[in-house]
């Protein structure tokens, strides 16, 4: 069951990102769960969102100097953690 | 050897037998007494090439290993086979330019020396310069059309009925143009106009059409992609291969009307090559900054 939730959050995600990164958005999001969470993207829960939306943030200003792009991602992803 | 060294290696060679080449080989007297310029002045005017062809080379070498790069990042996903062909298409065009011109610096020489090598040295020089972006459009365009198949979008009636009109025109202009080549049998291409048109005009022009067949392709692809940063990079890339194209198709016009550009004086001559290699840059450039951010999007 809560596996099934986390799976959940995970994927909401990751269809949020698919709007900014397309086919790359699965990869993205795993990546930033593993890498910086240290877990699989399965275990994410609704309180580890805080510390992926940062690191997401830092990531994405990586690939674009676009504030207005970078915010309203944020945006959407914030409203996950509400 | 890593990818990034096999990268360094082949960019440095080329520089260094270009250079070489370029500086180590005595000019022609010819040439000095036709632009009215000193030895001097004429190294000044090698170096203004070398560099240039050097930061020319490196963005091509550039985009081409991130292109990889980026490949080898996505290969086991369902755009991995589609973009296997456009890594190797985008290998041939970057390597074009360096290969072309290395053996026209070194076969030049040879043809000073040996005049009896010229036609062949011709013939082979204009082959080289048509098969290796042939090759490399051919792959772009078995992949590209591997890009539209994923998102299920065919390009459409009106789309494929205006690249044709332009093609058809732009075909006719240089069949037209390569026909009426002053001194065309003895200087520029040293082949009948019946093998001219069927073994350089053709290809040629088969090439721009699966060219322009692939950038739209691409850009339709792009269009039908969700993600704005991902489509982002792929208008980069095939905004970058237009160009390579649009390039393609203004040196071929231009070689037909060689004869006359050698009447040019220098400063209009100086001026006709360093647009052409100024916009060189600009597509590769922006096919280095496309696969560079793409490869990005897969690190990060």
């Amino acid at each position: 069951m809560n596996n099934n939730k986390a799976a959940t959050l995970y994927a909401e995600v990751v269809d949020i990102t698919y709007d900014y990164l397309g086919p790359a958005a699965d990869r993205f999001v795993t990546r930033q769960i593993r890498s910086h969470l240290g877990k699989a993207p399965e275990e994410l829960k609704k309180r580890d969102l805080r510390d992926l939306i940062s690191w997401i943030k830092v990531a994405v200003s990586l690939l674009t100097d676009d504030d207005e792009l970078i915010n309203k991602y944020i945006f959407d992803l914030k409203r996950l953690a509400n | 050897m890593g990818t990034k060294l096999k990268a360094v290696y082949a960019y440095s060679i080329f520089i260094i037998l270009y250079a070489a080449g370029t500086l180590l080989i005595a000019p022609s007297k010819q040439t000095l007494h036709q632009y009215h310029i000193t030895l001097l002045h004429l190294r000044i005017l090698d170096l203004t090439f070398i560099a240039l062809y050097a930061v020319i080379w490196f963005c091509a070498v550039y985009g081409f290993y991130n292109f990889r790069q980026y490949y080898h990042l996505i290969k086991r996903t369902k755009d991995g086979k589609p973009l296997a062909n456009i890594t190797t298409g985008i290998g041939l065009l970057a390597f074009w330019v360096p290969t072309t011109s290395v053996f026209s610096t070194y076969t030049n020489y040879l043809v000073e020396k040996h005049a009896n090598f010229a036609a062949l040295i011709a013939i082979s020089q204009n082959y080289l310069t048509l098969f290796i972006p042939l090759l490399g459009f051919i792959f772009v365009s078995i992949g590209a059309r591997g890009l539209i198949d994923i998102v299920k979008q065919r390009p459409s009636l009106r789309g494929i009925n205006s690249l044709v009109i332009f093609l058809v025109l732009i075909g006719v202009l240089y069949v037209y143009l390569v026909s009426n080549t002053h001194n065309r049998l003895n200087s520029t291409y040293h082949l009948s106009t019946l093998s001219i048109l069927l073994t350089i005009v053709a290809p040629y022009i088969y090439m721009w059409f699966i060219g322009l067949l692939s950038v739209y392709e691409i850009f339709l692809y792009r269009v039908k992609s969700p993600g704005i940063l991902y489509r982002e990079s792929w208008k980069l890339l095939a905004f970058g291969l237009g160009a390579l194209l649009v390039i393609s198709m203004a040196i071929q016009y231009l070689t037909t009307v060689s004869e006359r550009l050698t009447k040019l004086n220098l400063t209009w001559t100086l001026l006709v090559i360093y647009l052409f290699l100024i916009l060189l840059a600009v597509a590769y450039v922006l096919i280095a900054l496309g696969a560079r951010n793409l490869k990005k999007i897969e690190e990060v």
